[in-house]
């Protein structure tokens, strides 16, 4: 038996090897490319050949300078991530329970909310831009409910129209993946909690969860590397403003390097913030496994 | 019986064909022979050009822009008449500046002709994109009177020139002034503000007086937006970007600060979130009456005189903007028709600019809504009665030529200038909203831009 399988094992490799190697090849230069130009001063739109080598000049000043906007962006961008997960997991968890009940014309609300992810992101960001002004449809809302008019476009809620925008959007993602999820699970642990007296809400926490924990995992992990890397619709509401209220990473990126054409530091920026997604996912990948081995 | 009749209709009809092909319209002959008439030039070019370029196809590479509509509708008689095809390549202006850049890094272009713009202009001509028209301009056979290039207002026909050559025919040019209501300014027994002072007083005034009203709308959106519009600021109080003479950056200057502290405080009587406004919203603002003044692009003027837009429309007033400490002044900024190094093409490209942007075309191309760019127009005083804004165009043109001899201007003809744009707006931005202090954000802008300048 196991030697009969060692005579085979490199098959798989074998036919991983082409797709394996085009994916690799083709992002190891683009990424080879990216720290290569994060190294050094150059204009876009200059020749190449007028780049001087600046070492990590580039890192130096984004870290350290009074003037770079890195960290303001960092903290931007965290608060961004954290309240949107948060909100989106919850939002969609809730609603995935409330869909996974036999309720009437299930699958019109599920096809509704599938609506606001095929939408174009660009074109999301316009209206949400329209939506959130000063005479718009929210505070149209807001004052009938609470009788005061909000500045969503003042540096103090413009971050927070960004990520009500991106809730709507993004909600329902949570919300199909964790649905599928709870319709898979097995009837026969319900069974036995019912049996033994459970309370809904201890079934949802001792029996839901938990098994449900993997799908969350990965939907979370999905979108977490997703949202870090947010740009269309913060671009087309705000374009990172007003003053620095919305440039996240990616919008700093943007900025750097196509506006400002510094691509040293745009580049620079960009290799942080891959190291920055890739460690975070590391490390979730490995809570989540650990998490599901011990569940 | 039947047949019968259907042989007489038949017949009737064939006798009415040949009737018709038999009682020709009275020819005499005289006047079958065409009265030997001179061509005018335009016909003649016309016929020249077709007979030189029949299908000839050139590639234009534009920005999504009411001019754009415009010549695309005069295109198919264009091509007609010139045996030239266009094949327009039509995309946002962020992304047309985008493309340029990546085909300039490459070293080539596939297009013929571009739309080009003042902040284009020196990086394309550094990397040697752009051929100049000065040989085009220079030759009475390229630059006829049909075409009338000096017709163009003087300080649109500098603002796409660098290293004292020219890259461009502009088409579509503006310059900032003060939009105002004169049913609101009568109300409270206003007068047009002249001075920087005055203006911020006006604003203050309505603000106060008009409930529901903002004292003056704006666009101060991070980026280029802020840069834009602070920059008709910084000349009237004396301040500079860069100092032509030292060609040091100026932007902590005294003076410069004061604009900027005055640019802020001025934005102190927008309307709510004016610091998120692009140039849609601030306009957008105004046409619904929310706002009493407005120092805006004149690009503004056809929209808010459009009654299916603005409900302000009859009450509106323009003038050029206000004079600071150092003098009255205004910026200049527009969209021309460069011709790209790489083409082999070039007349033909010349042939088609030339057409598009002449002065026999001028009419067509308005018609269907272009922007005016003409003395002859702007000083048409039956004109002038149409559109209550050629007058005041005229006059802030004459601010922003001023500034122009200075060798100033709110867009520096320098690669760089985007670079600068950028420092200027970030920063700048980040003081309208408190984020850092008029001073902080100055010393900011100098230390950014002496690196940028290589200082």
């Amino acid at each position: 038996m196991h030697r009969r399988n060692q005579g085979q094992s490199y098959i798989p490799y074998l036919l991983i090897f082409p797709a394996f190697t085009a994916v690799f090849l083709i992002a190891a230069y683009s990424v080879f490319w990216l720290a290569r130009m994060s190294l050094v001063d150059w204009v876009f739109g200059a020749d190449w050949a007028r780049a001087r080598w600046g070492g990590l000049a580039n890192y130096i000043w984004l870290l350290f300078d009074p003037n770079s906007l890195l960290w303001t962006s960092l903290k931007t961008t965290t608060i961004y991530v954290a309240a949107t997960i948060v909100a989106e997991f919850l939002l969609g968890f809730g609603l995935a329970l409330l869909l996974n009940e036999k309720i009437y014309g299930r699958s019109i609300y599920t096809a509704i909310l599938i609506i606001p992810i095929v939408l174009m992101p660009s074109m999301v960001g316009m209206v949400g831009r329209l939506y959130f002004n000063y005479d718009g449809l929210v505070n149209f809302f807001v004052e009938s409910i609470f009788h005061v008019k909000l500045n969503w476009y003042g540096p103090e809620l413009a971050l927070w129209a960004v990520i009500l925008v991106d809730i709507w959007e993004w909600t329902p993602f949570f919300v199909l993946i964790m649905l599928a999820g709870l319709q898979s699970l097995p009837r026969e642990p319900y069974e036995a909690a019912v049996v033994d007296g459970a309370s809904g809400f201890q079934i949802l926490r001792l029996v839901t969860i938990p098994m449900l924990a993997p799908i969350i995992l990965t939907a979370i992990i999905l979108r977490f590397m997703d949202v870090l890397r947010i740009f269309d619709v913060v671009f087309a509401m705000f374009g990172g403003g007003p003053g620095t209220a919305t440039t996240t990473l990616p919008l700093l990126v943007y900025r750097l390097t196509m506006v400002a054409r510094n691509v040293g530091r745009g580049s620079a920026v960009s290799i942080m913030l891959i190291i920055l997604i890739v460690t975070l996912t590391y490390l979730l990948v490995k809570w989540f496994e650990r998490t599901k081995y011990e569940g | 019986m039947n047949t019968n009749i259907y042989r007489l209709i038949v017949m009737l009809l064939l006798a009415s064909l040949l009737w018709g092909c038999a009682a020709p319209p009275s020819p005499t002959p005289e006047a079958t022979a065409p009265p030997v008439e001179e061509l005018s030039a335009f016909d003649q070019w016309l016929k020249d050009t077709k007979a030189t370029f029949e299908g000839t196809e050139i590639k234009v590479a534009v920005a999504s822009h009411p001019s754009i509509e415009a010549f695309k509708k005069m295109t198919p008689e264009f091509e007609e008449k010139t045996g030239i095809k266009v094949a327009w390549d039509e995309m946002e202006e962020g992304a047309l500046a985008e493309k340029l850049l990546i085909d300039a890094s490459a070293g080539t272009t596939s297009y013929d002709v571009i739309m080009n713009c003042p902040e284009f202009t020196p990086s394309l001509v550094d990397v040697g994109m752009l051929e100049s028209i000065d040989s085009f301009l220079q030759n009475p056979a390229t630059n006829p009177d049909w075409f009338d290039y000096e017709d163009i207002e003087t300080a649109y026909r500098d603002m796409l020139s660098y290293n004292g050559k020219h890259y461009g025919v502009p088409f579509a040019g503006e310059t900032v002034f003060l939009i105002y209501r004169k049913d609101i300014f009568e109300k409270h027994n206003l007068n047009v503000p002249t001075t920087m002072d005055e203006l911020l007083d006006t604003a203050k005034t309505i603000q106060e007086k008009e409930p529901g009203m903002a004292g003056i709308s704006m666009r101060t959106r991070l980026g280029w937006e802020f840069t834009y519009m602070w920059s008709v600021l910084i000349f009237p109080f004396g301040g500079r970007i860069v100092d032509p003479q030292t060609q040091k950056a100026g932007l902590n200057n005294p003076e410069t600060l004061d604009s900027l502290k005055y640019f802020i405080d001025l934005a102190g009587y927008g309307p709510v979130g004016i610091s998120a406004f692009s140039f849609p919203e601030a306009w957008d603002a105004f046409m619904q009456g929310k706002a009493g003044m407005m120092l805006e692009a004149s690009a503004a003027a056809p929209e808010v005189e459009n009654p299916e837009k603005s409900v302000v429309v009859g009450n509106v007033g323009y003038a050029p903007v206000p004079a600071g400490p150092a003098g009255a002044y205004s910026g200049v900024w527009g969209w021309g028709f460069a011709i790209t190094k790489d083409s082999t093409k070039k007349d033909a490209a010349w042939a088609f600019i030339s057409y598009m942007t002449s002065k026999e075309k001028q009419d067509d191309y308005l018609a269907n809504g272009g922007i005016v760019s003409r003395v002859s127009r702007l000083q048409d005083t039956e004109q002038q009665a149409k559109f209550p804004y050629y007058q005041a165009i005229l006059q802030t043109l004459e601010q922003a030529a001023a500034l122009q001899e200075q060798g100033l201007g709110v867009v520096l003809m320098i690669p760089a200038w985007s670079q600068i744009s950028e420092v200027m707006g970030t920063e700048g931005s980040r003081a309208l909203t408190k984020e850092i202090t008029p001073e902080e954000a100055t010393e900011s802008m100098q230390t950014q831009v002496s690196a940028i300048l290589g200082q």
